[in-house]
C-alpha cells in the first residue's frame, strides 16, 4: 500500500501495476485502469487520451514529494515517508516509526515472526482514533522495543523488521 | 563605420540571451556580468560569452556598469529593457564614456520618460493623448473642477511612472483628493518624483502598441502593432500580433500617429508608442517606450524582421534602411509570458528552484528562456521564466500551436501561470479576439483552476511516475564561490 496526500486528502493505493501498457491499481479501494507510453527505458511518458492521444506526462521527485505535470495539470503530490516503495529513497529501511504521539493498543507480530509487507504489526491510539501501523517491507521482526500499554512519541522505534532479500519488489 | 568587437549587456535572464545570440551572429562579443547568485546556473546558459562576476545590485549601478564596460575594452552597451534601459542618465554617461549605448539619444529618453511632457508631444505631432492634466500648481478646487470636464472615472497617475504603480482609479469627486495622495506617496517611494497627473478612464479599453524603427537620417518605420491587452497587476503576459480589431487603415493611421511622435524627438532605433483603444476604435496616445520590448518577438515572427540585430546594426553604421512599403506582415504569433507566480494567489510570485524544465518545439514555436533544469526564480527579479511565442497562418492557428506549446512545456518545483494561460487560451472571450484590460478581473471566476478533485487515474498516474523518474537534477557545482567583483573567470576572450 501507498499513502498519497494531495490537497490534505489521504490517498490509499493498492497494487499498482503496468501490464501491456496498462496501468492499474486500486485508489481508495476503486480499481482503476489507464493505458500509458512508455520510452526504450519503461518509463512512462504520456497517458491517457483525449481525443483519441497520449498526453505528455512529466514528473520529478523531490524527497517525499513528487510534481506531476499532465493533462492541463500541475500537482504536488506528497508520497509518505518510509511507506512508498518509489523513488528508491526508503530503500530497504525497515524501521517501524509511530506516526504520532499515543499509546501502543495491541503488538501484532512477534519477534522472530515472518511478515509481508503491508501486513498489520502494532494497533495504536491516538487523539481517541485507532492507527494501525503496517509492515514497510516482507521480512521477518527483530527488535521490537515497546510492549502493549506504552505512552510512545511520534517518530518513537517501534519495531524493525529484517528484510528479505529475495522479496524487494522493486526490480 | 565604427568597429564595435565587445559589447557590454547590462541586464540579465532571457533578454541578455537573446542580445547575446544577436551579438554573437554578427561576430561581436557579449560581456555579460553576473551575480554571485547568478552565476552557477548562469555559466551554462551563457557560456559563449565573456562572464564577469559581478555584485548584486550591478544591474541598477550605472557608474559600475560603465566602468565595467570601460575595463573589459566594450564599445557599446545594449541595457535591454527593464533597470537602466530607460534612464537617460545612463545612456549620458555611456556616451560621455565613449561608449555607443545601443537605444535612442538620451535626450530622446529623457523627453519621453516624463509622461506629462510625452503628451505636449503627441499634441504637437497631432495625436491625441488620454484627456488629462497635470495637477502641478493646482488647487483642489480647480483639481476637482478639471476632472469632472475630463468626465470620471478618472485615473490618477505618476508622471515618472509605469508598471500600474502609482496609479489609482477614481470614480467620484470625493474619492480624488485621497488617491492623489496615495499616489503621489507611491510615486515619490518609486520613481523619487511627487509629479502626479489625472487621465479619464477609458471604459473597456484596449492596450495596442505601435513598434517602430528609426533608421539614421530620419526615416522612421513602423513595424505593425502588438494587442497587449491581456494583463494582469497591470502587466502585459499574452501579447499578439496582428491585433484582431485593427484593419489595414486603423493600423496605417496609428503607424503614421507614432512615426510623427517617434519624429518630433529625433528618435534612434527600436521604440514602442502605446496606445489606449475604445470600443470605437479611437486611439489615444498613451506613452512612449524608448527601448527593445519584451514582446518585441511577435512583430519579428510576423514581420520577418530581426529588431535586436536592426539595434545592433544602427550602431555599428551598417543598417540599411527600409523603406515602410517594404514593411509587409504575413500570419499571426502570439506571445505567452511564462511566470513563477500564483495566479491563485493574485499572482504572487512564487520563486524557487526549478526541478525540471522542457521547453517545447516544433514549426512555429519560439522560447526566450535563460533557464533550465535546476535553475533558480530569484525572488528579488522579475520572476518571468519564459517567453513562449508561436507562429501561424492564421490566429486560429496561432491559437491551436499555441495550446500545444503550452502543455508541452514541462516546468516542474515551482508554481507558474502555465495552466491559467491555458484557460485563458480556451475561454471564448479570447479565442473571439474580445478583449479589454480587465478581461482577467472579469473572467476571474471562469478562469479560476476547476476545483475539482483529482482523479485517482491522476494519483495512479503519480505513483508510477514516482517509481520510474529520479531525483532533480543537480547543477554541476561551479567550484568557484569566490565572492569577487569583476574577477575573470571564464576563459579570457583575444
Amino acid at each position: 500500500m501507498t499513502r498519497i496526500v494531495w490537497n490534505e486528502q489521504e490517498f490509499d493505493l493498492k497494487n499498482l501495476k503496468l501490464e501491456h501498457g496498462t496501468l492499474s491499481g486500486t485508489v481508495n479501494g476503486e480499481a482503476v485502469s489507464l493505458s500509458v507510453v512508455t520510452d526504450e527505458n519503461g518509463r512512462i511518458i504520456a497517458a491517457g487520451t483525449t481525443g483519441g492521444r497520449a498526453v505528455p506526462a512529466a514528473a520529478v521527485t523531490d524527497g517525499e514529494y513528487t510534481w506531476v505535470q499532465w493533462r492541463g495539470r500541475t500537482e504536488k503530490i506528497t508520497f509518505n515517508r518510509g511507506r512508498d516503495a518509489g523513488a528508491g529513497e526508503t530503500g530497504g529501511d525497515g524501521s517501524v516509526k509511530a506516526p504520532m504521539p499515543g499509546k501502543i493498543l495491541e503488538l501484532m507480530a512477534e519477534s522472530g515472526g515472518t511478515v509481508e509487507k503491508d501486513q498489520v504489526l502494532i494497533l495504536m491510539e491516538s487523539m481517541k482514533l485507532q492507527v494501525e501501523i503496517r509492515s514497510p517491507i516482507d521480512g521477518t521482526v527483530g527488535n521490537c522495543p515497546v510492549s502493549v500499554g506504552d505512552m510512545v512519541d511520534g517518530d518513537a522505534l517501534l519495531m524493525e523488521i529484517v528484510p528479505q532479500k529475495e522479496a524487494a519488489e522493486e526490480k | 563605420m565604427v568597429t564595435i568587437k565587445r559589447v557590454l549587456i547590462a541586464n540579465r535572464g532571457e533578454i541578455a540571451r537573446r542580445i547575446a545570440t544577436a551579438l554573437i551572429e554578427k561576430g561581436i562579443v557579449p560581456v555579460l556580468p553576473l551575480t554571485d547568485k547568478e552565476y552557477k546556473q548562469g555559466v551554462s546558459i551563457f557560456k559563449d560569452c565573456r562572464i564577469v562576476r559581478a555584485p548584486d545590485n550591478i544591474y541598477l549601478d550605472g557608474q559600475a556598469l560603465v566602468a565595467l564596460a570601460k575595463s573589459e575594452n566594450c564599445q557599446a552597451v545594449h541595457p535591454g529593457y527593464g533597470f537602466l534601459a530607460e534612464n537617460a542618465k545612463f545612456a549620458e554617461s555611456c556616451e560621455q564614456n565613449g561608449l555607443i549605448f545601443i537605444g535612442p539619444p538620451a535626450g530622446s529618453i529623457s523627453l519621453m520618460g516624463h509622461k506629462e511632457r510625452a503628451r505636449e508631444i503627441a499634441k504637437k505631432a497631432n495625436v491625441s493623448p488620454v484627456p488629462g492634466f497635470s495637477i502641478d500648481g493646482l488647487n483642489p478646487l480647480e483639481i476637482k473642477e478639471m476632472a469632472e470636464a475630463v468626465g470620471f472615472p478618472v485615473l490618477v497617475k505618476a508622471s515618472m511612472g509605469g508598471g500600474g504603480k502609482g496609479m489609482r482609479r477614481v470614480d467620484s469627486p470625493d474619492a480624488l483628493a485621497d488617491a492623489i495622495r496615495m499616489s503621489k506617496s507611491e510615486s515619490a517611494a518609486y520613481f523619487g518624483s511627487e509629479d502626479v497627473f489625472v487621465e479619464k478612464c477609458i471604459v473597456k479599453p484596449r492596450h495596442i502598441e505601435i513598434q517602430i524603427f528609426s533608421f539614421p537620417g530620419g526615416r522612421t518605420v513602423y513595424v505593425g502593432e502588438r494587442e497587449c491587452t491581456i494583463q494582469r497587476r497591470h502587466q502585459k503576459i499574452i501579447e499578439e500580433s496582428p491585433s484582431p480589431v485593427v484593419n489595414e487603415k486603423l493600423r496605417r493611421e496609428m503607424g503614421e500617429a507614432a512615426v510623427r511622435i517617434a519624429d518630433i524627438v529625433n528618435y534612434i532605433g527600436a521604440g514602442t508608442v502605446e496606445f489606449i483603444v475604445d470600443e470605437n476604435l479611437n486611439f489615444y496616445f498613451l506613452e512612449m517606450n524608448t527601448r527593445i520590448q519584451v514582446e518585441h518577438p511577435v512583430t519579428e515572427e510576423v514581420f520577418g524582421v530581426d529588431l535586436v540585430a536592426w539595434q545592433i546594426e544602427e550602431a555599428l553604421g551598417t543598417v540599411e534602411a527600409v523603406p515602410q512599403k517594404k514593411i509587409r506582415g504575413a500570419g499571426h504569433a502570439i506571445e505567452f509570458r511564462i511566470y513563477a507566480e500564483d495566479p491563485d494567489q493574485n499572482f504572487m510570485p512564487s520563486p524557487g528552484k526549478i526541478l525540471l524544465y522542457r521547453e517545447p518545439s516544433g514549426p512555429g514555436i519560439r522560447v526566450e528562456s535563460a533557464v533550465a533544469t535546476g535553475s533558480e526564480i530569484f525572488a528579488d527579479f522579475d520572476p518571468m521564466i519564459a517567453k513562449v511565442v508561436v507562429k501561424g497562418h492564421s490566429r486560429q492557428h496561432a491559437l491551436e500551436r499555441a495550446m500545444l506549446a503550452l502543455e508541452n512545456f514541462v516546468i516542474l518545483g515551482v508554481t507558474t501561470n502555465r495552466e491559467f494561460l491555458m484557460r485563458i487560451l480556451s475561454h471564448p472571450a479570447f479565442r473571439a479576439g474580445e478583449l479589454d484590460t480587465s478581461f482577467i478581473d472579469r473572467y476571474r471566476e471562469e478562469l479560476k483552476a476547476a476545483d475539482a478533485p483529482i482523479e485517482p487515474e491522476w494519483l495512479l498516474l503519480a505513483a508510477a511516475l514516482r517509481k520510474t523518474t529520479g531525483k532533480p537534477a543537480q547543477l554541476p557545482d561551479s567550484g568557484d564561490g569566490a565572492g569577487f567583483y569583476y574577477p575573470p573567470v571564464n576563459a579570457r576572450i583575444p
